[in-house]
């Protein structure tokens, strides 16, 4: 009895010790736990990337022939939402146009455009403390550590952690641990945003108590992070006063709705982003 | 096979833990389903069983999340092997009991899991009293669903096997 209580003793012991070094690795190094991490990552997001069709499935299949009562009403709604985007598209190219113009004359040289590339959201964070998804693409189409991840409306994290062949994590920007350059767009005040804990509103720091920040105020990314994209929409202001030190305590509500994504793209070549913005 | 066994439901209760939240368009989900089957299995199974699936549970959740590989595994084996020593000292067998102990193992899960992230240089996630309590309650229901099929599983399997024999010996009459 007294040799087996001494036995899960021993056990315990090295277990936790394992798990100490494992932790102690991570953190020293900063380097992560390679192989068998992407081992069993690569392992688990198959079986993640299988449920995920299945469900996809049978909800594509109750939406496409089951939900159908309502299509005709939703049709009327959908064309009348179709002219009022034909007309507000016909705005934004009129202002794109100009855009263009003022570029011109102000010889700024356009942009390299961005390559992206199409993932979908195939599983959330397996713990309730942070804040990432899963994506069915890795190393095999080109993807790797710090690539942006954006959505048609706005920025949506970056890739962390070495991607599988066929998966790769991405860090939602609500993530404690997440943080971007930013800009407010109105008046170019720069500062940092990063995640809030348990909320899905963001924080943006280091904007000096000068500058003139409003609520409503659109946050744009900065590109100087060397990750995100120059100018993609971050979110826009909700809450800003006035901070006890030299700053600014502003919350920003993101544009991406993180809990219906169920598509995004990366940006693969952030390279020549980021050297376009330097030679800037 | 009870070691295979172990490690499959391990391995479904963490792709169900990342998947379900999908279907309910969720950015997270608060329940801890590898909780869930650590504190049941180490309650059924004593603390070594407990330590090598807190282990892995907490490993498999670790990968596919945000933070450090080990952190989990770490607060997890702990919960293991306490809930397997306290199954070999009380009787601990009945279901309201199991289901009770969900309670303190998911507030200790908690604690140790925060508590590791406050020791390191890594931005630890804070702790909502709230939220702990309603992971708790959820993780209650969730271990209510997992005794109920862990129970309806084996009399459902075995009413197949039987079927299938009763078929096989129809069949072999009828030839």
């Amino acid at each position: 009895m007294f040799k087996r209580r001494q036995r899960v003793g021993y056990l315990v012991l090295a277990v936790v010790l394992g798990h100490v070094i494992l932790i102690s690795a991570q953190v020293n190094v900063r380097q992560e736990v390679n192989l068998l991490q992407v081992v069993s990552f690569s392992a688990l997001a198959g079986i993640e990337e299988i449920i995920s069709f299945g469900t996809n499935a049978v909800g594509k299949a109750w939406f496409r022939y089951v939900s159908l009562r309502d299509a005709e009403e939703e049709n009327a709604v959908l064309r009348e939402s179709i002219d009022q985007l034909e007309v507000q598209l016909q705005q934004q190219n009129a202002l794109a146009r100009r855009a263009r113009s003022l570029q011109r004359l102000l010889e700024l040289r356009n942009s390299a455009e961005l390559l992206t590339l199409s993932a979908r959201v195939i599983a959330v964070d397996a713990t309730p403390w942070f804040r990432t998804f899963t994506v069915d693409r890795g190393t095999g189409d080109g993807v790797r550590q710090d690539l942006a991840v954006i959505a048609p409306n706005g920025v949506v994290g970056r890739v962390v952690g070495t991607p599988g062949p066929r998966a790769a994590k991405v860090q939602l920007l609500i993530d404690r641990n997440a943080a971007a350059g930013a800009l407010i767009e109105r008046t170019r005040a720069a500062g940092v945003v990063t995640g809030v804990d348990g909320q899905s509103l963001l924080r943006m720091d280091y904007v000096s108590n000068l500058e003139d920040v409003q609520i409503g105020d659109a946050v744009v990314t900065s590109g100087t992070d060397g990750i995100y994209p120059k100018g993609f929409v971050i979110g826009t202001v909700e809450g800003v006063r006035r901070g006890d030190d030299l700053y600014k305590s502003i919350l920003v509500a993101p544009v991406v709705e993180f809990g219906n994504l169920e598509d995004v793209l990366i940006v693969l070549n952030d390279e020549r982003f980021v050297q376009a913005e330097g030679n800037e | 096979m009870k070691v295979v066994m172990l490690v499959a439901t391990v391995v479904l209760s963490v792709t169900v833990q990342t998947t379900s939240a999908r279907i309910f368009n969720l950015t997270f989900s608060n329940i801890d389903l590898p909780l869930v089957v650590v504190v049941l299995t180490s309650l059924s199974g004593g603390p070594i069983v407990g330590l090598w699936v807190g282990t892995l549970a907490g490993f498999l959740q670790d990968v596919m999340s945000g933070g450090l590989v080990g952190v989990s595994g770490l607060a997890k084996s702990l919960v293991g092997v306490t809930l397997g020593v306290l199954a070999t000292r009380l009787m601990c067998t009945g279901r309201w009991y199991r289901l009770l102990l969900i309670v303190p193992a998911t507030i200790m899960n908690v604690v140790l899991f925060i508590g590791v992230y406050r020791l390191i240089p890594f931005a630890a996630p804070a702790v909502d009293g709230v939220n702990v309590l309603q992971q708790a309650v959820l993780n209650v229901a969730a271990g209510f669903v997992v005794i109920g099929v862990s129970e309806q599983v084996p009399a459902l399997w075995s009413r197949l096997r039987g079927r299938r024999v009763v078929l096989a010996i129809q069949r072999w009459r009828t030839n």
